[in-house]
């Protein structure tokens, strides 16, 4: 997991690679809840290299969402590979996330929402 | 078949997929259903992990993974507190954010992705898991 240089001081753009399981979910809380922390409220997480993702992966991201909701944030899920898609397919989480082609599609799609960055 | 014993870690789990992987890959199955048995045994494996040892270090899982005729039949064993999944109430898949509950979405996706899910509390000394999916004719 490694986080992009962005101008913003509101959002935070997170790059996850391999499993989201049990064992790996816990750091990604941890990652999410820091940015809070630090004032994000913002948030575009791209899954292009993310090979798995169990319940448990998908619970941090529900709850990061929630969490964004209640900060009135934007969260955004870019390049979800379809096998990972289907995951959210089946959970019945895909109407709830927004998702977007790239990181790029997702910046400009936050530009307007926030008008002004 | 082939039988593996893993410590009842979640480090341990992406070496029991490397293994479900392997094996499936190997009974000729596609990519999804790949993925689909990934799964089915990562959430089996987490909840036994989660609730049968009720954390991790204190026991082991052993996975055998036979070849059936059309699909593959994967065997779970621990000796954990018996954890019946079916008392677990199903997940909401259709509220509103808000209202979702975290629960049971490990054991939906089992049953999901899989074509038989059979748990076996018989023996009082081990709790066992058979898992059994089919390729599409």
């Amino acid at each position: 997991m490694e986080k992009s240089h962005n101008p913003s001081q509101i959002l935070a753009i997170l790059h996850l690679s391999g499993r989201l399981d049990s064992f790996t979910s816990p750091n990604l809380k941890n990652q999410i809840d820091n940015e809070i922390s630090t004032g994000k409220i913002d948030f575009i997480i791209n899954l292009s290299q993310l090979s798995y993702i169990s319940s448990s992966g998908l619970m941090v991201l529900l709850n990061a969402q929630k969490a964004c909701n209640e900060n009135a944030g934007y969260f955004y899920l870019v390049e979800v590979p379809d096998l990972i898609m289907n995951a959210f397919e089946l959970s019945g989480f895909r109407k709830i996330f927004l998702f977007c082609k790239d990181v790029d599609e997702a910046l400009e799609l936050w530009r307007q929402q926030r008008n002004g960055y | 078949m082939v039988t593996e014993i893993y410590p009842g870690e979640f480090s341990s789990l992406a070496a029991i997929s490397d293994f479900v992987i392997e094996q499936s890959a190997s009974a000729e199955f596609n990519p999804k259903d790949i993925y689909s048995i990934q799964t089915a045994v990562d959430e089996a494996c987490s909840n036994i992990i989660d609730h049968a040892y009720g954390g991790e270090s204190l026991g082991y899982i052993q996975i055998s993974i036979e070849k059936i005729n059309n699909g593959i039949r994967i065997v779970i064993v621990d000796d954990g507190q018996p954890f019946n999944p079916d008392e677990i109430p199903l997940p909401d898949t259709i509220s509103p954010l808000e209202d979702r509950k975290e629960r049971g979405l490990g054991v939906f996706f089992m049953k999901r992705l899989m074509d038989e899910v059979c748990y076996d509390f018989s023996d009082p000394n081990h709790n066992t898991l058979v898992m059994i999916k089919l390729k599409e004719q």
